[in-house]
């Protein structure tokens, strides 16, 4: 059964899923990222090939773009030597999507752009040194800027501890009155789904709905068919709209380079029927490309 | 004293911190042979941690709190053994970095500690390394084992820029290499060179000793 929600409004599309975009880096590298730099530093150091990457999903059928910020935390960007200028390289990505969605043109649906959230990269007390203050305190800081340069809603994603995956909702709900939708990255272990520390997909469902997300979802890490099997358990467990991006399958070295094994028609014939299961939104993670993109949406709008 | 070792055993099994340090403690007040202490004790608490990671029972938190009590437990007995002119018995010298581009700290850090606890002399070189710095800290450290996590597919191929250039700046002791990290799998460790590759930091444990007995 489908559900609506208030991504369907916002987007108005009827119907069908919402089409979330895909993989990042790959096409920042493409485009000339080195390797070892970060990619969230192009926002401000090569704003068109930001702007390129996000124009290709859109011109795939995306619905949502996901601004490119996955890193932009002070606790990050810290580590990572970038900018220290957090709330102008978070505005700066901000700007370069709304700008791709508005010079998209005229369409009856509307698209949509994500402020996308990453962890930390560090691990919470008692594990590791980061105190739920700073990590409030970062969170806050991003939010605070992707919401004053207008993104649509926060996308609070690939989080592998559901301590600090409520951390972010929180400070997002403290910086703004956007929706916040929330997606944890599980692993397949031998008696079910689980993030590495041990957290349920149900009980991160229930804690995230108690917290007041408003769309809970899994990313990265699987591939299309094991991501099905978490999607369902997802969708029993919620009552919330559900997103899934998975990867497109296993990644495969080919001279050098790199390559995922799951081609655009197999990862859509996997992920697609999902929508008849209860999943509102999709897109990819690892892997996937503007075709995967094009090809989901358009198995889903069954043309 | 098989069920003082148990109790060794099972603070670390257990993750308890406090009580392995204090039955460290005990160990040498009651003359316990350190060794002892450590090879039937403690250490078989950390292999049956690493079981019940395996079992699915354990994640990451347990396992990094019982290496933890492992490290703890050890750096108590350390003087003793040393005071009998027994060094601990050490299986080798790791060095162990995430690879330039990729700041994904966590990993890395649960291998290190494992490998750490279960008996290797490990220099970790952090996160975003660069590749010279990979060469360097191994001719330096005469490193028997170099391990390189990547968690990034944009960064996987810096794993093997490493290894070629580790073989290329020809240190006295030519160390092995393991790879590991999310993308990462056998047939990517095959496709660049790298002498084994490690799913996780409990196999990490099992395929670094492999390759130091091999």
């Amino acid at each position: 059964m489908e559900r609506t929600s208030w991504i369907h409004e916002l987007t108005k599309i009827e119907g069908r899923p919402v089409i979330f975009d895909g993989a990042m880096g790959s096409l920042l590298m493409a485009g000339g990222l080195k390797p070892g730099a970060v990619p969230d530093m192009l926002c401000v150091e090569k704003p068109e090939l930001v702007k390129g990457a996000h124009k290709s999903y859109v011109d795939a059928g995306a619905d949502v773009i996901h601004t490119n910020t996955f890193g932009s935390n002070r606790i990050r960007l810290s580590q990572a030597g970038g900018s220290k200028d957090v709330p102008l390289l978070n505005r700066a990505a901000a700007k370069l999507a709304r700008e791709v969605i508005e010079a998209s043109g005229e369409s009856r649906t509307r698209a949509l752009a994500a402020g996308d959230v990453g962890p930390s990269g560090k691990l919470l007390k008692p594990l590791g040194e980061l105190s739920p203050e700073e990590a409030h305190e970062a969170f806050l800081e991003q939010v605070q800027s992707l919401a004053e340069a207008r993104v649509d809603f926060i996308s609070i994603e690939t989080m592998f501890s559901l301590k600090e995956a409520l951390l972010a909702l929180e400070a997002a709900k403290d910086a703004c009155s956007l929706p916040v939708s929330v997606s944890m990255t599980y692993e397949k272990r031998k008696n079910g789904f689980f993030t590495v520390m041990g957290e349920t997909p149900r009980s991160c469902v229930e804690a995230l709905s108690a917290g007041g997300a408003d769309m809970v979802g899994a990313n990265c890490t699987l591939a299309s068919a094991d991501m099905r099997e978490l999607a369902l358990e997802l969708v029993a467990a919620s009552q919330l709209p559900v997103l899934i991006e998975p990867n497109a399958g296993q990644p495969v070295a080919r001279g050098g380079s790199v390559e995922y094994l799951e081609d655009p028609a197999f990862f859509a014939a996997n992920v697609a029927p999902l929508a008849s299961e209860g999943v509102t939104a999709m897109g990819g993670c690892c892997g996937t490309t503007p075709e995967h993109i094009r090809e989901l949406r358009r198995v889903v709008t069954g043309k | 004293m098989d069920y003082f070792l148990a109790k060794c055993s099972e603070a670390v099994s257990k993750y308890d911190t406090e009580l392995a340090a204090s039955l460290a403690e005990e160990a040498l007040t009651k003359g316990v042979d350190p060794m002892r202490a450590i090879e039937e004790g403690f250490a078989k608490g950390l292999e049956k941690a690493g079981t019940l990671w395996e079992e699915g029972t354990y994640f990451l938190p347990e396992l990094m709190m019982a290496s933890e009590a492992m490290k703890t437990a050890m750096a108590i007995l350390k003087p003793a053994l040393e005071e009998r002119s027994l060094k601990m018995k050490r299986l080798g010298k790791v060095v162990i970095g995430t690879v330039e581009g990729d700041i994904h700290d966590i990993g890395k850090s649960l291998v290190a500690s494992m490998l750490s606890a279960g008996g290797f002399d490990v220099v970790d070189l952090g996160a975003d390394v660069s590749v010279e710095n990979f060469v360097k800290a191994a001719t330096r450290e005469e490193a028997d084992l170099v391990c390189m996590s990547a968690l990034l597919t944009t960064t996987m191929p810096a794993q093997q820029r490493i290894i070629q250039a580790v073989k290329k700046a020809k240190p006295r002791k030519l160390p092995r290499t393991m790879i590991g990290g999310a993308p990462t799998s056998d047939s990517w460790a095959a496709e660049i060179g790298a002498d084994a590759y490690a799913p996780d930091a409990v196999n990490a444990l099992n395929v670094a000793k492999r390759l130091m007995s091999s």
